[in-house]
């Protein structure tokens, strides 16, 4: 999709001096949902769970933490029932837990008398086996873009995310990939980001994450409401594995971060 | 209907035909009548016309129309007859016939250049009042050549789009929707090839290069019985047919584009050819340019339309046409993507007798496109494709002055290959086919102009079929869009069929020659489905097939009209109010992936429309000044279980007020001005109602389906014409023209991001693809 988005704007460029301009849209005011956004993975001190609310368009980035609530993860396999505690308003964490590749999880939220759940399952983990550094030129500007290698597995359907910062700033984009025209195949995948620009010197963090299909099929629903490039389909709130109509999602997934310095 | 049942059904229906036939035919036994036929041409290039208005003065009413061949028969009881043929933008002929047995008369019609008439329809002065024919606009390309265009580029999809009730699908785009229907559900037929792709570049240029153009007919409504598969238009394009007596050259020279066309007779008249070729330039701009990423890049789109005819003998003459067009475009190294249409159609026009005319149509038609990706470690090449061989019988049986029959059979097979990818051995990219599709439609359809005093009608019936079939691995889907059962077909098995009977009437009362009404009811299927996530017309949206799951999509359309015509039908006035009702329309669920998907289908939504309407035209058809406005006020809505509650909710074609005026005015001998205003209210569109925060980034909340407005859009485009010193032989003219004149930046698209100098804050963005263009276009003829 991305490479007919570019391709859109490569021609429209080249057809028209395009003009974009900040213009004033009377938008309604909605009120305020409730947004979770839970995670559990297989690394330490990362199980973690921000509850808040979301605010009218016209108004600050500034977005209402929920205290106290009531939040635990069942892991289904073993029963046991972790409860994640408010560290900082909105924000709930659990020490001395790990989440398991392969293990189902359910959280369970419960605020102003309204119970939220959602339940993942959390994949095997695939590896990143190396880094580097793609170059390109487009337009007379040279632009560096961080290359991840890993090998699919051939047994299974695989979902990724990735994530990338550059000295310590995060790209806003969002990298989801799916197996499904490299199923078992060594995959190279570049991190693009037009307004990230990577310079010799500069650290690079790479995450990868192994996620389940459904929390795929969130972050690609977010991803097309983002990059619309002149699409037609009307962007809409992603589906999400959370009930009672709460926004945000519950995934359980792997992590691998990696660092590279900019050659 | 299974297959097996066809050969019996179509035994059935040649039962009925005879029958029909008889019983249209008992008048003419009954008195000594004798028919007068032939075919109509220009005297000076030979090309036939469509739709010439023939008559008997003595008898009233007794007006018949040549057919798209240029064929015409009129009958009566023998005696002498004055016989005038009509035909806008041509001197008249009258002449003495005496008729004692039947007549063979073929009739050339001088162009008029004394007449000062700038036609604007080819129709004849009253035929809008008495043709019981609604909802159908004819434009031949004459009467277009100076409306002002994006880039001077002639085009006669965007042309239309300044009638009521067709709208632009977008900014300089020659996608358009036609009373509320989507870009995909337009019937656009080049010599009756149905073409799947009709857009250059990502739909800033239509498929159909002007010169190679003879006439153009948009149904809106009441669509004929011959034509059927879409829902919301047909739009009939002929190409022309090469002058008939003296060889010409004529071609033009502009901003994007540098077009040449010759013509001429073959056998001394007995046959003419046309090729008309096209090509655009902007890549050898490119190369001018320094950065080297741009001059190794291609941009570019030629086409190239054919056309030979030869009269065999006074009954029967062939035609050959054919179109093929390709779009290139790529980045050296990096990526590539080239489609392309091509068309052939062979037509054959056998002549029975004065009465009975048969055209049979064997049709070529496919669209594909290739991407390449060159990248050494994710390499890929992904070709697709869509073919059809199409099979059409047609006949036209002039039973007498009140009744004129046509009937006929189409088989069509379409084959679709949505997608096949193949990559080397280091690429990270697996090899992959989706698998084909194929499809048979079949239809019978018979209809009957039936023209009684003042009461004229048209009624017909169109019925349709398709079918699946195998081989294929076909899927079902519950309603979440999981697998719940996989099965296998082998080559021929009939996976789901489908089988539809349309009506298709229309008729007219006229009040007096300047005054009449119309009524209409037309039921269209459509079996081919467009899926598309893009406003642009991009190359690469996927057509699929009625299925197991995707039913056919249905639109029932009723339709009223008054016409008017004032001052000697120099000004025309009509209303038309219409009402369509859709079924099985198609929605996409969230973040839909319709790309190297074997499991599309499972993506798709099923639903109801609907949309109605009061569309306004004025137009002043005579004299130095022409002008016509055009307003629509309409309504489309959509209904999907899934969708906003299950409520209805505007559909993305959906804008209430639409304007558009063209004006033409003939200031002297060599200069022509001209101009376009069109104004619009906003399309439906779904904004956000608040905003929420998702890993560290701004997330909108949305609330309704298309629960807002774009800005209202306004343009005006200005051309002029210096037609040069015309010599003996050669001519040429310069136009001139801007498109958007007073450089109005009108909403393309609004996005909604981060503040970049204030991440605490979010704002809406407008971007706007054209402002003022000016171009420059060279034409010459000799």
């Amino acid at each position: 999709m991305r490479l007919f988005t570019f391709l859109l704007i490569v021609i429209i460029g080249l057809l028209a001096a395009s003009c974009e301009k900040v213009i004033d849209v009377n938008l309604k005011n909605a009120s305020p949902v409730l947004v979770i956004e839970g995670v559990i993975t297989n690394r330490t001190d990362s199980q973690i769970v921000k509850i808040n609310r979301s605010v009218p368009f016209g108004e600050p980035n500034v977005f209402p933490e929920v205290s106290g609530a009531r939040v635990t993860v069942t892991e289904v396999a073993t029963g046991r029932i972790v409860t994640i505690r408010e560290r900082r308003p909105g924000y709930y964490m659990a020490r001395n837990f790990t989440g398991r590749s392969g293990s189902a999880y359910i959280l369970k939220v419960e605020v102003d008398g309204q119970t939220y759940t959602a339940s993942s399952t959390m994949p095997g983990q695939v590896n990143i086996d190396s880094l580097g550094v793609s170059v390109s030129n487009f337009l007379g500007e040279e632009q560096k873009t961080v290359q991840l290698l890993f090998s699919d597995p051939g047994k299974e359907r695989n979902y990724y995310r990735f994530l990338l910062k550059i000295n310590g700033v995060a790209s806003q984009n969002i990298y989801v990939y799916d197996d499904s025209f490299s199923n078992g195949r060594a995959v190279t995948r570049e991190l693009f980001d037009f307004d990230l620009n990577a310079n010799s010197g500069d650290k690079a963090e790479i995450e990868m994450q192994c996620i389940d299909p459904v929390i795929f099929r969130y972050w690609q629903g977010l991803d097309q409401n983002q990059n619309r490039g002149g699409a037609s389909t009307a962007p809409a709130n992603p589906v999400s594995n959370i009930s009672n109509g709460a926004l945000g999602y519950f995934s359980a997934h792997t992590r691998q971060t990696e660092l590279i310095v900019i050659p | 209907m299974s297959p097996a049942k066809p050969s019996y059904f179509y035994t059935t229906l040649k039962q009925i035909l005879i029958l029909v036939m008889g019983v249209f035919s008992l008048n003419s036994i009954a008195q000594n009548r004798y028919s007068i036929n032939g075919t109509i041409k220009d005297s000076v290039s030979g090309e036939t016309l469509i739709g010439a208005t023939i008559k008997l003065q003595e008898i009233a009413r007794s007006g018949s129309a040549s057919n798209t061949y240029g064929f015409y028969s009129v009958s009566a009881v023998s005696g002498e007859y004055t016989m005038s043929v009509s035909y806008t933008g041509y001197q008249t002929s009258i002449r003495k016939v005496i008729l004692e047995r039947n007549l063979t008369l073929d009739i050339n019609l001088a162009p008029n250049a004394l007449l000062k008439e700038v036609v604007i329809t080819g129709k004849s002065s009253n035929a809008q009042i008495s043709d019981p024919q609604m909802g159908v606009e004819k434009l031949n390309m004459e009467s277009i050549k100076n409306v002002p265009v994006l880039f001077g580029e002639k085009d006669i999809l965007k042309t239309i789009q300044l009638l009521p009730g067709i709208k632009s699908a977008g900014e300089g785009n020659s996608g358009f929707y036609v009373r509320g229907g989507s870009s995909d559900q337009n019937l656009i037929l080049l010599d009756e090839a149905n073409v799947y792709n009709a857009s250059h570049l990502l739909g800033f240029f239509s498929t159909f290069n002007s010169d190679a153009i003879k006439d153009v007919s948009v149904y809106k409504g009441g669509m004929p019985s011959q034509y059927g598969g879409r829902l919301a238009s047909v739009v009939d394009i002929r190409m022309n047919e090469g002058n008939r007596n003296r060889f010409t050259a004529e071609g033009g020279v502009g901003l994007i584009a540098s077009r040449l066309k010759l013509e001429g007779p073959i056998n001394k008249g007995r046959g003419s050819f046309m090729v008309s070729g096209r090509r655009t330039y902007a890549d050898l701009f490119l190369k001018l340019s320094s950065d080297t990423t741009l001059k190794s890049s291609q941009l570019y789109f030629y086409d190239l339309n054919a056309k030979a005819n030869y009269r065999i003998n006074d009954k029967n003459i062939i035609y050959m046409s054919g179109y093929f067009g390709q779009d290139v475009l790529g980045l050296k190294g990096t990526f590539s993507l080239d489609w392309g249409n091509t068309t052939a159609t062979v037509r054959w026009n056998h002549i029975f007798n004065e009465k009975i005319f048969s055209n049979t149509t064997l049709i070529y038609s496919d669209y594909n496109y290739a991407i390449e990706n060159f990248d050494n470690r994710s390499d890929f090449k992904v070709t697709s494709i869509i073919r059809d061989w199409n099979l059409k019988q047609d006949y036209q049986y002039f039973a007498s002055n009140r009744h004129t029959l046509r009937f006929g059979l189409n088989g069509n097979h379409h084959r679709i290959r949505p997608g096949s990818i193949s990559s080397s051995s280091t690429s990270s990219i697996n090899d992959r086919e989706i698998e084909k599709r194929n499809g048979i439609e079949l239809a019978a359809y018979i209809s009957d102009e039936w023209k009684l005093q003042n009461f004229n009608l048209v009624y017909g019936l169109r019925l349709s079929s398709f079918s699946l079939v195998g081989p294929g691995r076909v899927f079902s889907y519950d309603k979440q869009g999981n697998v719940n059962n996989v099965k296998n077909y082998n080559a021929g098995r009939l996976i789901k069929s489908y089988a539809f009977l349309e009506p298709r009437i229309s008729a007219s009362y006229q009040f007096n020659s300047s005054r009449s009404l119309k009524l209409s009811y037309t039921r269209n299927t459509q079996n081919l489905h467009l899926l598309s996530n893009s406003t642009a017309a991009l190359p690469t949206d996927l057509w699929v097939m009625s299925s197991n799951n995707i039913r056919p999509q249905i639109a029932d359309q009723v339709a009223m009209g008054f016409y008017q015509n004032f001052r000697n039908d120099s000004y025309e006035i009509s209303a038309e109010l219409y009402y369509k009702g859709m079924q099985n329309q198609i929605e996409y669920r969230n973040a839909a992936n319709l790309r190297g998907n074997e499991n599309v289908e499972s993506e798709l939504l099923y639903g109801d429309g609907r949309a109605y309407g009061l569309e306004l035209f004025i137009k002043k058809r005579l004299g130095d000044f022409n002008a016509w406005i055009g307003y629509t006020v309409s309504r489309t809505e959509r209904r999907f279980d899934e969708i906003s509650d299950g409520n209805y909710f505007p559909s993305k074609q959906d804008r209430t007020h639409d304007v558009s005026l063209v004006g033409i005015y003939k200031l002297s001998k060599r200069w022509t001005l001209s101009g376009t205003f069109v104004y619009n209210t906003g399309n439906a569109i779904t904004f956000p109602s608040g905003k929420y925060t998702i890993d560290g980034r701004t997330m909108f909340y949305y609330t309704e389906r298309n629960g807002y407005r774009m800005p209202d859009y306004h343009r005006l485009d200005l051309s002029a014409t210096l037609e040069g010193k015309q010599g003996k032989r050669y001519q040429s003219n310069w136009t001139f023209g801007f498109y958007n004149a007073y450089n109005r930046h009108n909403a393309y698209t609004i996005d909604f991001r981060d503040n970049p100098d204030n991440p605490t804050q979010t704002q809406a963005v407008q971007t706007a693809l054209f402002g003022i263009i000016p171009s420059v276009t060279w034409n010459f003829k000799f």
